[in-house]
């Protein structure tokens, strides 16, 4: 995979030559395009459909961008631009996931005191959140992760899903009120 | 990029602030972009979209392929063979053929009687053993006759559902004694219990490796290791829900989750979690051919494939008990459709319908060179593949 990376004999490139040379089919301009934008997609991703499936997500996302690049209008906004298919694609998978939904579990643990290994433990608390965050709608999901991970203000987390800001309040308010209803009965049981 | 400082926004709960924050932090796997690149290299150049034809770019990009061979599904999407992303494992819609549009699946070589209330659990040492339910008996059976060799009570207690879980290590016959929470080792020379061990657990599935013996009690939520030649209790796992099916390969100890949608990695050694998988939920069990895991269960979910170099479920079939006759999997449906499936793909290669005299079961166990299945007449029948 060497052969792919930038070669720094090209020298730099602004972001719309980049874009140029991508559109043209020049996958090296495409690669130094997006690169910058990996570790911001992943973290997205992994927020949206937890870690074990944000690869997939994210690939998707390189995948529908190279797809996709000759109807980026403004090459400035590529930040955004790849941020919106990577929560079109996560929100298809979560979709997807609640039509095939999984059983809520009982994190209640096994009895015995001698001889325990405990690495389960925050495996059980990291689940009781993904459980919250799982039965949240791919929406109000969204809204959090857009304006919690990743810093987004709520006009910007509008932009992104398409949505009237006043929209995306109502729905960052019912997230955070299921996300407690969900920790609290987690932490009764 | 979760600045705590921040306090102009309605505060997250605490966890989901952490756990999001973790995630905030993950590094990207290294090879993210290059699996990303290698699946752009296969596809058409883009285009530019022309105005009079609207939709142009899109219908040029748009290659998804979703391969559904007869019964049975690989989860492809417009990747190249071998690009290692995963889609999402989500259940297909399958529509398995008609039995009588596949070639027989064996032939039936024989039918015996058995005791009313077993059904076969284990085939080792020449015998097949017939479990029951309640009360914890082994059944040692002659599979070429029919006939009993031996009864073992394992407890006298009432025990608890899934219990008993026989497994063989080569040299002793080991099963659960489930009511008492003990084990038990049996020498198949004499069908007699040697030695009986508490292990405060029921195994609902056992692996015996010669040294060490795993169960998993998926009521109580542990895994549990004992060591073969002592009984102790080497370690004891809480797992934060039920703890299924089991399998060990090179990679480490898998442990499938029965009531979410998990397939854990752990260490054997250290128990330390390796890797956390998403599979369909409500698995069992987990069979181990080459580098793929057969995962089965019940409540309607999948039986999958998961390919372990690939590290993703890579294929779907049915609702079915999967077996491994001479490392081929076959199923066996819960209203009696005992199907030879493709090792890669689980499409359906031949098929017989088997009269379970009304029991809503997958009772199927592989021999070496044979399949036996128990019905709800109390008979046993074998199937020369």
């Amino acid at each position: 995979m060497s052969g792919r990376h930038a070669d720094p004999r090209e020298g730099a490139t602004t972001v719309d030559g980049l874009v140029r040379r991508a559109r043209d089919g020049d996958l090296r301009a495409f690669e130094q395009l997006v690169e910058p934008h990996l570790a911001r997609l992943y973290g997205l991703a992994a927020g949206m459909v937890g870690p074990e499936e944000a690869r997939d997500v994210a690939q998707d996302t390189l995948v529908s961008a190279w797809r996709e690049l000759p109807r980026l209008n403004r090459a400035d906004r590529l930040d955004a631009w790849l941020r919106s298919i990577l929560m079109n694609r996560a929100r298809n998978v979560l979709r997807a996931r609640r039509r095939h939904p999984a059983i809520p579990f009982d994190p209640a643990i096994g009895h015995g005191d001698a001889l325990h290994h405990e690495p389960m433990s925050a495996l059980a608390g990291r689940w009781a959140v993904e459980e919250a965050l799982g039965r949240l709608r791919p929406d109000e999901r969204a809204v959090v992760v857009l304006h919690y991970l990743a810093d987004l203000p709520l006009r910007e987390v509008a932009t992104t899903l398409g949505l009237r800001e006043g929209t995306v309040k109502s729905r960052l308010h019912a997230a955070l009120q299921r996300l407690r209803v969900a920790l609290a009965a987690e932490e009764a049981s | 990029m979760i600045d705590p400082r921040r306090d102009d926004r309605e505060r997250l709960p605490e966890p989901v602030r952490d756990y999001l924050g973790e995630l905030g932090r993950l590094e990207p796997p290294a090879d993210l972009l290059d699996g990303a690149l290698d699946r752009i290299a296969a596809l058409p150049a883009p285009r530019r979209p022309f105005p009079w034809v609207r939709g142009a770019a899109l219908a040029a990009g748009a290659v998804a392929v979703a391969v559904v061979v007869v019964g049975g599904g690989l989860l492809t999407d417009d990747r190249p063979p071998g690009a290692s992303a995963s889609p999402v494992p989500t259940p297909l819609e399958l529509s398995p053929p008609p039995l009588d549009a596949l070639p027989a699946a064996g032939t039936v070589e024989a039918t015996f009687p058995i005791p009313p209330g077993t059904a076969p659990a284990l085939h080792a040492h020449g015998s097949l053993w017939l479990t029951s339910d309640p009360p914890a008996t082994l059944t040692r059976v002659d599979p070429a006759t029919g006939d009993v060799l031996a009864t073992i009570e394992l407890s006298t207690l009432t025990a608890r559902r899934y219990n008993t879980a026989p497994v063989s290590d080569g040299r002793w016959i080991w099963a659960s004694a489930g009511g008492d929470e003990t084990i038990v080792r049996i020498d198949p020379q004499t069908n007699e219990i040697v030695d009986r061990y508490p292990v405060e657990a029921a195994g609902y599935q056992m692996l015996a490796t010669g040294t060490d013996v795993w169960m998993t009690d998926f009521e109580l939520n542990v895994l549990v290791r004992i060591d073969a030649d002592t009984g102790a209790v080497i370690s004891r796992t809480r797992m934060p829900i039920g703890p299924a099916g089991i399998a060990l390969t090179d990679e480490g100890l898998w442990v499938s989750i029965w009531n979410a949608p998990r397939l854990l990695l752990f260490d054997p050694d250290t128990m330390e979690q390796l890797a956390e998988y998403r599979i369909a939920e409500n698995s069992i069990k987990v069979e181990v051919s080459g580098d793929s895991l057969y995962i089965s269960g019940n409540a309607g979910r999948p039986a999958e494939r998961f390919s372990i170099p690939e590290r993703r479920v890579v294929a779907q079939t049915e609702e079915m008990n999967v077996v491994l006759l001479a490392d081929r999997p076959w199923g066996m449906t819960f209203d009696g459709r005992l199907v030879r499936l493709d090792p890669a793909t689980l499409a359906w290669q031949a098929g017989r319908q088997v009269d379970m005299a009304g029991c809503d079961c997958d009772s199927l166990v592989a021999g070496t060179d044979r399949l036996y299945i128990g019905t709800g007449a109390a008979e046993l029948v074998v199937i020369a593949p």
